[in-house]
């Protein structure tokens, strides 16, 4: 493994055109972000750098406070439900018959065949007033309706006059339910792994004990597998708190989350300073949120005497 | 019919399994099981890998349901209810301690699940863990334990529960050569002490002689034969059970003539042999059977052995192989025969006693001739 360091030419010749990458795609962009908080609007174009904190006590203005609030707020919401709705699905196919586990990972898999945007676009079709969604609650009115009719209840409107349509597109409903269609695979694939990993005979010891399966699930698969759960959390959550698309295709006047706010400092508002500063903000928190997860497997790990 | 055993009349039978069969997918893992074991007995499942011994375990445990025949418990019917709801406890191969307890949260655990009160489980568990000599390290975590604690726990978790039967999953596979013997010793110490039915699954041969008071020789998903160890070793009834267990020079042969308690048998190359049956019917019809005489019961000798009982044959040493309170001695008997004999290094000498090319006598008494059924 240490043979490298007697070659250190090839060493640092396999080391170049990653390094090149992350300097020049990665650190040389986030240096100029970092930079340009400091600055300050002068005419049109121009910015200088006047080493100001001006753009980071606006950020701190309860305007913009607000804003991130709700954005963690339906961001978390997103995750929650991701993580409702991901552990049966990863436990279904973690236990499915071997031959049905590659279709059903690939099903899992198959939207990223398609480009995000263009699924977002979809769910329009799927939310609106004239909608799937809304189609097919239309048909159930009408159905039930007619039932009524046929036990003489025709004529007392019992649901309404006329068929209302469900509001599900351009509100927070919409968007969230996008970050959740958007983020659900990247929420099953860390959880699936952990539970495929996990030795089967934890589960069989516990029920051979006595306990039910919803106990079983609650002391012994649900602790052993929370690691997954805890990485499907920050890689769902993380993204889509500083996801602008989807609000602004499905969002309403009221839903604009962060990214729409910093989107709109580099292009509509063409306040660069500022939208670096937020976007530095938003970075810091991802940061703290993952410190406190390195704490949080860091003190389990304790508590179970490792390392 | 061979699965029919001999079975202590006074104990009680606590299990008793009819014609139980596990079919997965087109392969049949058990078939047509029969099998009575009573209460405080040892008993072992004994086979090579694949012969569906664990499958029969598992089904006992209640993680696989039978595709046909029945399990009682207690005159109970359970071949059809989960695991949960079986007074049965199991010690996994791998132990399956929780790795997210400590050992005395691991060893509650079934108790916690019954909803015991809290000083009743205290107590239980100091118990249980005093029982398997673990009660110093309680708050251990199991990835500080080794193999052999690891054990243990798993030991106590299972009997806190104070199951009518323990199965053990080939429970002593993982641990090394000593620590196996201690731990084989501590199963007896403890079903004597417990009083519980205690059943193995085991590949080990030594292992299921040692420990169990029965043993029943599993091959292809069949029960072979069902004894006592002395009466598996001695009085092997077919041909799979006297070649697993221990060594065996077996001989093929054609049925001359069948007596009420012999058989009359022509071997190749070793000609007319007579070998004593309880049961000759059971040869009915046969040209072809198998005889079988145990290494330990050949006699090596440089004279013509005295002794009228005695079956002899003359022959060459082929090869010796030493193993030091012993030695196996192969010899290639007139008639192109190799037999295998075990003689003891009774005296200490400086050079062997036999050496390849030698011409010598084996011999042994007719009766320890024994006959095979297929």
């Amino acid at each position: 493994m240490e043979s490298w360091r007697k070659h250190p030419l090839l060493f640092w010749l396999f080391l170049l055109p990653p390094g090149f990458w992350l300097a020049a795609f990665f650190l040389a962009p986030l240096s100029v972000v970092f930079v340009l908080s400091f600055g300050e609007k002068s005419g049109i174009i121009g910015i200088e750098i006047t080493g100001t904190l001006d753009n980071y006590i606006r950020a701190l203005d309860p305007l913009y406070l607000g804003i991130i609030w709700k954005s963690i707020l339906i961001a978390g919401g997103a995750t929650l439900v991701c993580l409702l709705l991901g552990y049966p699905v990863a436990f279904a196919i973690a236990f499915a018959p071997a031959r049905w586990k590659a279709l059903l990972l690939l099903i899992v898999i198959l939207p990223f065949w398609i480009n995000v945007l263009i699924r977002t676009y979809s769910l329009i079709a799927v939310f609106r007033g004239r909608g799937f969604v809304n189609m097919a609650y239309e048909w159930l009115w009408t159905r039930a309706n007619d039932l009524l009719a046929l036990a003489g209840l025709g004529d007392q409107n019992l649901l309404g006059e006329y068929f209302t349509p469900l509001p599900l597109l351009y509100n927070n409903f919409a968007v969230s339910a996008g970050l959740v269609y958007a983020f659900l695979p990247f929420m099953v694939l860390p959880l699936y792994a952990n539970i495929e990993r996990m030795d089967r005979s934890y589960i069989e010891a516990s029920l051979d004990l006595g306990a039910g399966h919803l106990r079983t699930f609650r002391s012994v698969i649900l602790p052993l597998t929370w690691q997954g759960a805890l990485s499907g959390i920050i890689i769902v959550f993380i993204p889509a708190l500083g996801y602008f698309f989807i609000p602004a295709i499905l969002g309403g006047t009221d839903s604009q989350m962060i990214g729409n706010v910093i989107e709109r400092q580099f292009k509509a508002a063409n306040d660069w300073p500022f939208g670096a500063a937020l976007s530095l903000l938003l970075m810091y928190a991802t940061f703290g949120a993952l410190a406190l997860r390195a704490v949080l497997a860091g003190r389990n790990a304790e508590a179970r005497g490792g390392v | 019919m061979y699965a029919a055993s001999e079975h202590n009349a006074d104990q009680r039978t606590i299990l008793s399994l009819r014609g139980v069969t596990k079919v997965f997918g087109d392969f049949t893992a058990v078939e047509d099981v029969n099998l009575d074991i009573a209460e405080n007995e040892f008993f072992a499942l004994l086979g090579p890998s694949g012969c569906g011994k664990t499958t029969l375990l598992r089904m006992l445990a209640g993680f696989e349901m039978p595709n046909a025949g029945t399990i009682h418990l207690d005159g109970k019917d359970m071949s059809l209810q989960p695991p949960n709801r079986r007074p049965v406890n199991m010690v996994f191969q791998s132990y399956a301690v929780f790795p997210h307890m400590s050992v005395r949260e691991n060893v509650a655990y079934g108790l916690k699940v019954a909803g015991v009160g809290r000083s009743e489980a205290r107590d239980r568990v100091e118990e249980a863990l005093q029982l398997v000599k673990l009660d110093n390290q309680a708050d251990k975590q199991p990835d500080q334990l080794s193999g052999g604690q690891r054990q243990r726990v798993a030991l106590a978790r299972a009997l806190i529960k104070r199951p009518r039967v323990l199965l053990l999953d080939e429970p002593l596979s993982a641990l090394d050569a000593k620590l196996r013997e201690a731990m084989q010793m501590e199963l007896v110490r403890l079903r004597h002490a417990l009083g519980i039915t205690f059943i193995i699954v085991t590949h080990d041969q030594d292992e299921a002689l040692s420990m169990a008071d029965r043993v029943a020789v599993m091959n292809d998903g069949q029960v072979q034969q069902v004894a006592a160890p002395l009466t598996l070793y001695e009085y092997p009834t077919r041909r799979f059970v006297a070649d697993f267990i221990g060594k065996m020079n077996l001989f093929s042969g054609r049925l001359e003539s069948r007596h009420e308690d012999r058989l009359d048998v022509r071997v190749a190359g070793l000609g007319p042999m007579t070998a004593p049956t309880q049961d000759s019917s059971i040869f009915e019809g046969r040209e072809e059977v198998d005889l079988a005489v145990r290494p330990e019961k050949v006699r090596v000798t440089a004279e013509a052995p005295e002794g009228e009982s005695r079956v002899r044959r003359q022959g060459t040493v082929k090869n010796v192989a030493y193993y030091g309170d012993m030695s196996y001695v192969f010899v290639t008997l007139d008639g192109a025969f190799t037999i295998n004999a075990n003689v003891q290094n009774e005296a200490r000498r400086n050079d062997p006693a036999l050496r390849p090319g030698d011409r010598v006598w084996c011999s042994w008494e007719a009766h320890d001739m024994l006959v095979l059924a297929d």
